[in-house]
């Protein structure tokens, strides 16, 4: 010690050092004062949605006296689980998004759910089909769905009356034709209002070509880019420059509000048609004038299809990721959503609906969506299907979105657009499967391991 | 070396012990490993995967990447220059002794402090195609054109459409002059006032005073700032993505045309989970400004005046 005062410089460098590393590591119980197990639980969810999740965590953490989760609010999910599951410090349960399941679980960055859901009597039969299906991915089930979404088309009932029109369109061909009926142009030639304007709201721009009856994505080793779905969203897309024009349309754009304000195109009537989900519902009564009157029917597919309709199933799914230290306690947790009404009291809250089959007629009474029943229907219809699950799906969604744009717009014609998307996507595509190749028979050892090692956990029973 | 000599070392190596930790910590260990990853399939979740020069291969056909260069290149040519010598041209008003000289000093800097995001929130809205202020402030002019001369110039929309965007960024990047000129500034003060004295005895007026005694005398600030100009411009990131985030557009911007070197390296990096290609880009942007500066250095060698030398 001498050495040390002697040396107060070496001294303050090994305390801030110690201090840093401390700083790093985790708490070591992970107990609250009374015992209890704490479980982490990460969500993007915020306001109205984060205060339905709490009230959820509430309930669970007074029914019983085991485990107590705590949440915590970050923007940013994907990256914020993967950093931290990267450095070995994960949440226990982390929400997230159905398109992120398939990088997640290719990079062995979750724990696989069969044997839990074994252990907990959880079958695929309890939910409905599409929902089920984003949760799994290469023959292991990698998360529970939880609230859910399909998405619909949403129209201007007054605008509709104004040309003529009192039922939604029943093909995109029909819908176009309105489009054309409802665009409004101003004397200098610039759009005052449009009917349908495909990059409003965008934010599935890469599965337009479901609507003319192909994916992006044969599911297995092949992109669809050049195959006759994608052949006609792009002469489709490219139909609104041609009709429009490209200058126009950018500048109609660049006028549109943000989307959680009253300046919201769709609120302000500046768009008389949307694809949008189920959420919209609490945005319309948030931010849309009081007389705004709105219709919700399932967006028509074009004729050349052999579907009447497509929707996209979009689900917030709970996970577990990989390295999580109370992976039992959290899966007590997410059996109770599902088992115990928790699930149901989170739809609720969250204005939307659940990914279970069946749901307590409690359910359809108090909840607020006048057209639930427009959804529930699609859902289950066989026309809804979740997002392509690629590996490389961040990719693949910047790249597609930067296509269609450039499609729309036409600064690129529709062969030469397609041509590039499809080699990048398909060299992206390769790229990921030998990846895979190589280490496929390990991680699938690995998963295995760990599901037989889980199937024999003994999860406290209900209200335990 | 004596026993004092040995102790002096010793003591001078404690005392930057701090940077000398620092420095292996935060830039030389990130640099190997850099290297060592950018060899590597590595997805940050999983274990690295050895794949030889893979990652370089496949960047030498990938346009995205040639797309980024492109973008970089051209935003770095067009803002660099210009910042200089308006924060050169800004120095030389604001040296003047007029009234009020702090307080246009401080209005001109202000808006370096700004943080990047702000900016970019900012921007975003003064360089809105429909009621921003910038395409406020120049409709009347374009209509001005369009009814004396007959043409048609319409304000542009900056964020959307791929052809102005860059020119929106440059436009934004001018608010960060601030640290150059403040430079520039500095330079200006030093320049001795016999020089200017002695070129007013032979008749010198403010044009060639300027020419001939003030450019000289800060000419090694000029090449200071063209290098941090030209360094900054190649990280260029935060602005241009947070520009873009509002308007609802892939992070690259409409037709890929705000796509720059850092924004691909973090989409590889943080979006697509491809960290040995980032990597390998990373690296490959390294060189590419360590040959600009070097490059920058051999030509401004025999054009660059120091006092001291």
């Amino acid at each position: 010690m001498p050495c040390l005062f002697k040396y107060p410089f070496l001294a303050f460098l090994g305390a801030s050092s110690l201090l840093f590393l401390a700083s790093c590591s985790r708490s070591p119980d992970g107990l609250t004062e009374d015992g209890r197990t704490i479980v982490t639980l990460w969500t993007s969810w915020a306001g109205t949605e984060r205060a339905g999740i709490d009230s959820v965590v509430e309930d669970f953490n007074s029914a019983q006296d085991k485990i107590y989760v705590r949440t915590l609010n970050i923007t940013d999910p994907q990256t914020k689980i993967m950093l931290a599951t990267a450095g070995g410090n994960p949440p226990d349960i982390a929400i997230m998004n159905n398109q992120f399941i398939a990088p997640y679980a290719e990079n062995n960055a979750l724990t696989p759910l069969d044997g839990l859901s074994e252990a907990a009597g959880i079958t695929p039969e309890q939910f409905v089909k599409t929902f089920w299906e984003t949760a799994t991915y290469r023959g292991r089930t990698w998360a529970i769905p939880l609230t859910c979404s399909v998405t619909t088309l949403h129209y201007n009932k007054k605008i509709f009356r104004e040309v003529g029109y009192d039922r939604p369109p029943e093909t995109l061909e029909e819908l176009e034709r309105i489009n054309d009926l409802i665009t409004q142009k101003r004397d200098d030639g610039s759009i005052a209002r449009i009917g349908h304007f495909p990059l409003e709201p965008g934010w599935w721009r890469p599965e337009w070509s479901n609507w003319f009856g192909m994916g992006s994505y044969d599911g297995e080793d092949r992109m669809l880019f050049q195959d006759e779905g994608w052949q006609d969203a792009a002469q489709w897309l490219a139909s609104y420059h041609q009709r429009f024009g490209k200058d126009e349309l950018i500048k109609l754009r660049s006028g549109f509000g943000r989307f959680s304000s009253p300046q919201n195109p769709f609120f302000d009537g500046k768009v008389a048609m949307v694809l949008q989900g189920i959420w919209m519902n609490r945005f319309i009564e948030t931010f849309a004038p009081d007389d705004f009157e709105y219709g919700v029917a399932p967006f028509p597919a074009s004729e050349k299809a052999d579907i009447p309709y497509f929707a996209i199933a979009d689900a917030d799914l709970a996970v577990i990721p990989k390295g999580a230290d109370h992976v039992q306690e959290a899966f007590t947790f997410m059996r109770y959503l599902i088992e115990d009404g928790g699930l149901e009291k989170l739809a609720l809250a969250h204005g939307k609906m659940t990914s279970l089959k069946e749901m307590s007629p409690d359910f359809y009474d108090k909840h607020d969506h006048p057209y639930l029943d427009v959804f529930l229907e699609i859902a289950n219809s066989g026309f809804a299907k979740a997002r392509p699950q690629l590996a490389q799906y961040q990719n693949y969604f910047t790249d597609t979105n930067e296509a269609a744009n450039s499609l729309l717009y036409g600064l690129v014609t529709p062969d030469e657009g397609l041509d590039k998307i499809q080699s990048r996507q398909q060299k992206a595509l390769d790229k990921k499967q030998l990846r895979w190749s190589r280490v496929e028979e390990s991680y699938q050892d690995l998963w295995q391991e760990q599901i037989d090692e889980t199937k024999i956990y003994n999860l406290p029973s209900k209200n335990n | 070396m004596t026993r004092t000599d040995k102790l002096n070392t010793a003591k001078g190596l404690l005392f930057i012990s701090p940077w000398i930790l620092g420095f292996l910590a935060f830039a030389l260990y990130p640099l190997l490993a850099t290297l060592y990853f950018s060899f590597m399939d590595y997805s940050v979740l999983a274990p690295p995967v050895p794949i030889g020069a893979e990652n370089y291969a496949e960047l030498a056909n990938d346009t995205n990447f040639m797309k980024a260069v492109f973008n970089t290149v051209f935003f770095a040519a067009i803002s660099v220059p210009l910042n200089t010598a308006l924060a050169c041209f800004l120095a030389v008003l604001l040296n003047f002794n007029v009234l009020g000289k702090s307080f246009f000093r401080t209005a001109f800097f202000l808006p370096s402090l700004v943080p990047m995001v702000c900016l970019g929130v900012i921007w975003r809205w003064l360089l809105n195609g429909e009621v921003g202020l910038v395409n406020q402030a120049i409709g009347p002019f374009a209509d001005f054109a369009n009814a004396v001369l007959g043409t048609t110039f319409d304000t542009p929309a900056w964020l959307e459409d791929p052809a102005f965007t860059k020119l929106g960024l440059v436009v934004a990047s001018v608010w960060g002059l601030g640290h150059a000129m403040v430079i520039f500034l500095a330079g200006l003060q030093e320049a001795p006032v016999e020089l200017y004295e002695a070129a007013e005895l032979d008749g010198a007026g403010f044009w060639s005073k300027l020419r001939h005694v003030t450019l000289p005398m800060v000419s090694p600030y000029i090449l200071f700032n063209m290098i941090m100009g030209f360094i900054a411009a190649f990280q260029v990131f935060a602005v241009p993505f947070v520009m873009m985030d509002g308007v609802n557009e892939p992070p690259g911007g409409p037709g890929g045309s705000m796509l720059f070197a850092a924004t691909y390296i973090y989409l590889k990096a943080f979006q697509d989970w491809e960290m040995g290609y980032a990597c390998a880009m990373a690296l490959i942007f390294f060189l590419l400004v360590v040959s600009l500066t070097i490059t920058l250095m051999k030509l401004s060698e025999r054009r660059v005046y120091y006092a001291g030398k």
